[in-house]
């Protein structure tokens, strides 16, 4: 499990776990669906209106090789699915009261993980861009560290992003307090 | 001869063979593709009962197909 694999450091604690909003999800799911159901659509349709089929079609001497294509076409969807749903829940932001670990799940044997040190957090910028986004409330934070190589980091697809921000903000404004003052520190 | 029996006598494959084929192909990509999602899901999950759920729902569903595709092959 990733868990044990993050080595936090010492008086280093998770404040939040964060993945994607269910509607990504959703969204990503919607064509599998619309795959899976294709076959009983078409089946449906064959069922309903016979006198399309045309008349040098025997079907009914073919079964089993329909169900075989039907067989493959439903288990290469559900893979298709499967893929979504893991690179969905696998794609993971966890903020700690040191710093902000992006997972990112590209693809199979594709995965990024960086490290933004609070301390480093220059400013955070959140968009919430398009009518499902704003009635759903989600968008994309931006935040721009400084450092050496002067990164920064774009997460996509974050549920409640204003929320999130201010929780990034408090956390980082404690991380400032307590490196200014290291006896506050203990005394938290 | 109907249509579909047509599409055997103009590759030249019989049905049989050609379904058997892919159903090989097929099953080797099903092996792969599970080994592959085993791996990342006990590797980078953070909830056990979730990588429990996924692969209970994962193999509940894709190996009944699987079985059902090699059965269609003994028939066809």
């Amino acid at each position: 499990m990733l868990f044990e694999k993050i080595e936090l450091e010492n008086e280093e604690h998770i404040i939040s776990t964060i993945r994607k909003h269910w509607f990504i999800i959703f969204s990503d799911l919607f064509g599998t669906f619309t795959m899976v159901l294709a076959p009983i659509f078409v089946i449906f349709l064959l069922a309903v209106f016979p006198q399309i089929i045309p008349e040098s079609l025997h079907l009914q001497s073919h079964l089993p090789l329909i169900a075989f294509v039907i067989s493959i076409w439903l288990l290469f969807s559900l893979l298709a699915g499967f893929m979504v749903w893991t690179h969905y829940y696998l794609d993971l932001w966890i903020v700690t009261d040191h710093r902000i670990i992006v997972i990112d799940q590209v693809r199979f044997f594709n995965r990024k993980v960086s490290s933004f040190r609070l301390e480093r957090l220059q400013d955070t910028k959140v968009v919430v861009d398009g009518v499902i986004p704003t009635f759903l409330n989600f968008g994309t934070l931006h935040a721009h560290t400084a450092g050496t190589g002067e990164e920064n980091f774009t997460i996509n697809g974050l549920p409640d992003p204003r929320g999130i921000q201010a929780t990034i903000q408090k956390a980082t404004d404690a991380r400032l307090r307590s490196l200014s003052n290291p006896a506050q520190n203990y005394s938290n | 001869m109907d249509s579909i029996s047509n599409i055997s006598a103009m590759i030249n494959i019989p049905f049989h063979a050609m379904s058997t084929l892919i159903f090989y192909i097929t099953t080797i990509v099903y092996i792969i593709f599970s080994i592959i999602v085993h791996y990342h899901w006990n590797e980078y999950s953070v909830d056990e009962k979730i990588t429990r759920l996924t692969l209970i729902l994962y193999y509940s569903t894709t190996l009944p197909l699987m079985i059902l595709m090699g059965i269609m092959v003994l028939i066809i």
